[in-house]
């Protein structure tokens, strides 16, 4: 793959990107224009928002693909492990996940890069929309590196690693990190994939298993062998009771492998797992089902200026605002049917249903109007 | 529910049937938004801001007359962009959906010595809410204008077309003021203190508004200062005369019909409807008038969807002409010029008593001529 930058690309080195710490003290009037032609003349330039560019697209197994991004020159790194909160725009909506980074920290120290890594989803809006539309050229939004699934600062004895499917790519940074440490050896992977197409990073698991021979690297194919069986896959760890044990994979799979663990004698502060919830299409539907016949409590937790740590409950089919009141706030609100905004708030987590439509708002729908809201499950709200 | 000026009413079923339909072209919309809608807004934004920074850029680096002058018209489009297509709708919610926070109605806030806060308050809830209901609607003359025989006659009145030219150039220092509600805190009704933390949020945007066009942008001229001061005073002096002209249009033009309170109770949502379509007026033009009125010549679609991107109101309207007809009920449209005329004349009308013979002979009350278009 060669690697392309964009317009101006050469002025993304770190000297510009301190320059952005000056900019700051601009009067905001000024800052807004500048922002403006800075994006226009390369989205990377951004004051507010961070964007990426996509270099390239690796295939890395049927159905999963990396992208190689180029992030602005303000973007602060990342720790192996961490992931990105990535946001695009499908059909004017913005819609946000959370990818791990799957490339070595070697590689955005060289060249100032990372990739993310994008298993298709069956349904998954985002992950279909990557596979399809996303191409050397495109632009994202990015985050700053998030999340504390990461190495100890000095290198751990001997980690283990479990894995499954796309939970892979956390891991794979944290392997190609150790290894260039020259700390590979003695840690251990364990591997578990569908079957023998789905293995993703081949390649660069082989290459490493090879170059360091203390590693040991095993693949389990469920197709061949049935469904993985924790207490035996993990019955040959030697000293569990002094190593650390990393699990990323689908929740089912974490909850077993960790209760596993900790049977064999793993401590439980030794045990880090960072969840890569597959499709919550199936209980969405199920929920769905659920609202006619509603009647199970739900609770709302609130922040922002004026309502923070207030905790709101009760039984469908009260509205946020309803619900808010009666737990005696007195939220900002206007015409009460679904007309003004005035009661607009924003929804960090959690479904509400929409009573104007009769629709269940979707998850990625973050404002909210509180007046014909009726939270269905535990809503968490982040300012109002 | 019966209204003033015309006898126009709808039995119950009507009314329930009425809104259904209104309802399902709401949603026929819903379901369409995409990529369309967030090109659209996207493209105005980026229009505001290349008027902006041209326009800024001309009135500085000037050399003659021309250019300056050209520098303040660019600046004045630039605001009437930006407050009326962008600031004004996206205030309204009508952007919620795309998930853009520079987009959300709860966090942007306008290029306008009006607090957003406080516009969403008089604005999206208290007109969009009680429209053209007398003594509810604050909008309805702005507590300034006598533009209905409810209000009792003094003889200030007479000079109200003053009023109107004071409040039409100084717009949005009356539409940031709105809130006060200067003659109920005059009269005692709402205790000053009442209004201290509006004032504290008006102060504070005023001054940031003021710095913005008085303060920084003529430091950065320097020695030119002078040019860039009365620049932007005229820029903005034109979005006032601009967009209090369109406002105005929107409510108080001949056949745009006022209601009491007492017949507004317990509106059903059809009811409502009926309302917002009997107290709201149009005017026909281009394109670009449609734009740079931020489509509120489209101001009965409006009404009846305050919240759906404004650039569907023209696809919009041709259902809801269909349903009116559909109905036998008046749908109030004309050109810019003839829906403006109406409104000068319902200024000067109202400027004289009730009975007066002046007035008849001045100012003779239209008839339906104008009702049904």
């Amino acid at each position: 793959m060669t690697l392309v930058s964009g317009p101006l690309g050469f002025l993304n080195v770190p000297a510009v990107g301190n320059g952005y710490a000056l900019l700051s003290l601009l009067p905001s009037a000024l800052k807004a224009q500048l922002d403006f032609l800075l994006t226009k003349t390369d989205p990377l330039f951004g004051l507010q928002r961070m964007a990426a560019e996509v270099l390239g697209v690796v295939e890395e197994a049927p159905g999963v693909k990396s992208l190689v991004l180029r992030p602005p020159v303000r973007w602060q790194g990342f720790e192996p492990g961490q992931y990105v909160n990535i946001e695009l725009d499908i059909d004017g909506v913005r819609y946000r996940r959370n990818y791990s980074i799957s490339s070595a920290k070697s590689l955005f120290e060289r060249e100032g890069l990372f990739s993310i890594t994008v298993k298709q989803v069956p349904g998954g809006l985002v992950s279909e929309y990557v596979q399809q539309h996303v191409k050397a050229g495109s632009y994202l939004y990015i985050s700053e590196a998030k999340g504390q699934f990461i190495l100890p600062p000095l290198a751990a004895s001997a980690p283990v690693f479990v894995a499954a499917g796309s939970g892979i790519t956390p891991v794979m940074a944290m392997l190609e990190a150790l290894a260039e440490k020259d700390a590979l050896d003695g840690a251990e992977l364990i591997y578990i994939v569908r079957t023998r197409a789905d293995v993703i990073f081949a390649d660069r698991l082989r290459k490493l298993s090879e170059q360091y021979k203390g590693f040991q690297y095993s693949l389990y194919f469920s197709d061949e062998r049935g469904r993985a069986k924790f207490p035996q896959l993990l019955k040959d760890i030697d000293q569990p009771t002094c190593r650390k044990l990393y699990i990323c994979g689908p929740e089912g799979m974490m909850q077993s492998a960790q209760k596993a663990a900790l049977k064999l004698g793993f401590r439980p502060s030794d045990i880090a797992s960072e969840s890569f919830g597959l499709s919550n299409l199936n209980k969405t539907k199920r929920m769905m089902g659920e609202v006619a016949s509603a009647s199970s409590s739900v609770h709302c937790e609130l922040s922002g200026k004026t309502l923070s740590g207030k905790t709101l409950s009760g039984h469908p089919p009260q509205t946020l605002l309803e619900l808010a009141e009666r737990a005696g706030l007195k939220p900002k609100y206007g015409c009460r049917s679904g007309i003004c905004h005035e009661c607009s708030c924003l929804k960090s987590s959690g479904r509400v249903l929409n009573l104007k439509t009769g629709t269940l708002v979707p998850e990625e729908q973050r404002m909210v109007q509180a007046c014909i809201s009726v939270p269905i499950d535990d809503v968490s709200i982040a300012s109002w | 529910m019966t209204t003033k000026s015309q006898q126009v009413s709808l039995s119950e079923t009507e009314l329930e049937s009425f809104g259904a339909a209104l309802d399902a072209i709401r949603q026929s919309v819903v379901d369409d938004l995409g990529q369309r809608d967030l090109d659209h807004i996207k493209k105005m934004q980026s229009l505001q801001h290349w008027s902006e920074i041209l326009g800024r850029g001309l009135i500085h680096f000037s050399l003659n007359p021309l250019t300056w002058s050209a520098g303040v018209a660019l600046l004045s489009g630039s605001k009437i962009l930006e407050n009326m297509e962008i600031g004004h709708n996206v205030m309204h919610g009508q952007y919620d959906w795309t998930n853009d926070p520079e987009l959300q109605s709860s966090q942007y806030e306008w290029d306008n010595v009006c607090d957003g806060e406080s516009w969403r308050k008089t604005h999206n809830f208290e007109h969009h809410t009680y429209t053209n209901i007398l003594g509810k609607d604050r909008d309805y003359g702005y507590a300034v204008l006598r533009l209905d025989d409810s209000v009792s006659w003094r003889p200030w009145h007479l000079t109200q077309f003053v009023q109107y030219a004071v409040l039409s150039a100084a717009f949005e220092w009356g539409v940031a003021l709105h809130e006060l509600e200067f003659d109920r805190v005059k009269s005692r009704e709402v205790p000053l203190r009442k209004k201290l933390p509006f004032l504290k949020r008006f102060a504070k945007k005023a001054t940031q508004q003021l710095n913005k066009d008085y303060v920084v942008y003529p430091i950065l001229a320097g020695p030119f200062a002078p040019k860039v001061v009365a620049g932007n005073f005229l820029a903005n002096l034109g979005r006032n005369l601009w967009s209090s002209s369109i406002i105005f249009c929107g409510h108080f033009t001949e056949g745009a019909q006022t209601f009491a309170e007492a017949d507004c109770q317990d509106e059903t949502r059809g009811q409502w409807y009926f309302r917002q379509l009997l107290g709201s007026s149009n005017f026909s033009g281009g394109k670009w008038l449609h734009i740079m009125s931020g489509h509120l010549s489209y101001q009965i679609e409006h009404h009846l969807f305050p919240d759906l991107p404004a650039h569907r109101y023209p696809e919009i309207a041709e259902k809801v002409q269909d349903l009116c007809e559909q109905y036998d009920l008046p749908y109030n449209t004309g050109p810019f010029l003839d829906q403006f005329k109406t409104v000068l004349a319902r200024v000067g009308r109202y400027s004289l008593p009730a009975g007066s013979r002046l007035r008849s002979r001045l100012f003779p009350e239209l008839s339906a001529q104008t009702q049904a278009a």
